[in-house]
């Protein structure tokens, strides 16, 4: 009996060698799915080992728009600790119904007609 | 006209150089003459959130504002020519080579970066360069160097994404004695206002109302996956507040916020004080703070 292992060919991107060690940016998501993209690979592994920290705003674009949507099976490896925390926190997305009224709170707002009175309120504060 | 600027912004008080900024704005509006200038004497010493929002205002002002400038540290951190451009060098590595020469200072020069995203890697290599710069200066450890690259790097993708500026622009300065630093990052762009009024079933039509929705976490971009957009100015305030007890500090148009542990308010100014623009001051206290870590604040 012969066995035909058929694999798919896997591209291996080492995110930090192309973005550096920080994430961030919206924008810098977009482009990296771009360049992807450019590969034209079935599956692409992305290696976080040289990650030391990333914004949420990074990791939310980077999972809704990348790994949610892309048409390639996208694996990520050696993901640090904290950057897994950013991950499932995003994936957990916390529901917000976007109120469209902001509840009064009177004492929170002030309003003023002179720069003195503002100057006068900003030397009663403790800061 | 002329505005003659002789003062001494102490350090421990964080909004006394908002003030000063608020007594020049009122001089400029109650002057006649369209071209103002002013005078900033050798003693001056001046805080970032003096500066950005100084910077801001002459951007958007409907009069010309001309410095005479006398003094030597607002030369070094280049305050009269806008601040160092990030772009007009050859290369981020440049760039970094020429932060270098401020690697001893206790500040950074106003950084003026561009908002276009094609300089989006240079951009935020040479925002990691500061901030790996401030760290090590300041000889931070790595649980606060995070706090501070996340609430930066916030701040700034906020520039990017909401505020229609093409520059935004970051001025820091630091208190090693006191172990606190002082960062104003701000845009010229369309305020907090102007971004909520390009979503189509806006509700909000004033810049307080703006701002209070901004703090609340109400993202502008009306997507169909929004419930993970907004989180930005939210964790950072908390980040930087109740883990770090530092100060917070937003302008925007006519509207000002200001939040720390003990004060929480929304500002409504005189409607004849706008800033075109938005303007985030903060303060980061780096001491006592060894069980901060940046990943517990994240929702």
């Amino acid at each position: 009996m012969t066995y035909i292992c058929i694999m798919k060919s896997k591209k291996i991107i080492d995110i930090a060698e192309y973005m550096g060690c920080d994430l961030k940016s919206r924008y810098a998501v977009r482009d990296f799915r771009e360049w992807v993209e450019n590969f034209h690979e079935s599956v692409i592994e992305i290696d976080f080992k040289g990650v030391n920290f990333a914004t949420r705003s990074f990791i939310d674009e980077f999972y809704r728009t990348f790994l949610k949507n892309a048409d390639i099976d996208i694996e990520l490896v050696n993901v640090p600790e904290d950057i897994q925390a950013m991950f499932d926190a995003v994936k957990s997305g916390k529901k917000k119904t976007n109120s469209k009224t902001i509840a009064d709170n009177d004492n929170a707002v002030l309003k003023f007609s002179s720069v003195s009175d503002v100057n006068d309120y900003l030397n009663s504060l403790a800061f | 006209m002329k505005i003659d600027v002789k003062i001494s912004i102490p350090d421990d008080d964080f909004l006394f150089g908002l003030q000063e900024v608020l007594k020049i704005i009122e001089c400029i509006n109650q002057c006649d003459e369209n071209e103002v200038t002013i005078v900033f004497h050798e003693k001056t010493f001046v805080t970032p959130i003096f500066i950005l929002p100084l910077l801001v205002y002459e951007k958007g002002c409907n009069k010309k504002l001309i410095y005479d400038n006398k003094n030597s540290y607002l030369n070094t951190i280049c305050f009269s020519n806008g601040g160092l451009k990030s772009d007009s060098f050859d290369s981020p590595m440049r760039f970094s080579e020429k932060m270098k020469s401020y690697s001893k200072k206790t500040f950074i020069p106003i950084i003026n970066f561009s908002t276009d995203n094609e300089f989006t890697t240079e951009r935020n290599m040479i925002l990691t360069a500061i901030e790996n710069m401030i760290a090590s200066r300041l000889n931070l450890r790595h649980n606060i160097t995070y706090g501070l690259k996340y609430i930066v790097e916030e701040c700034v993708d906020n520039i990017i994404e909401h505020s229609e500026s093409e520059r935004g622009y970051i001025f820091g300065q630091f208190y090693p004695k006191k172990k606190f630093l002082d960062i104003c990052i701000a845009d010229n762009g369309i305020t907090l206002l102007g971004s909520y009024r390009k979503m189509p079933s806006n509700v909000y039509t004033d810049d307080l109302s703006a701002m209070q929705a901004a703090n609340r976490g109400i993202s502008t971009k009306n997507l169909s996956a929004a419930e993970n957009r907004g989180f930005g100015i939210v964790t950072s305030k908390k980040m930087l507040i109740d883990g770090l007890n530092g100060y917070y500090v937003m302008l925007s148009g006519s509207a000002l916020h200001l939040k720390n542990r003990k004060v929480d308010k929304y500002l409504l100014l005189p409607a004849h004080i706008k800033w075109q623009g938005t303007i985030i001051a903060i303060r980061i206290p780096y001491v006592d703070n060894n069980n901060f870590r940046y990943i517990d604040f994240v929702e």
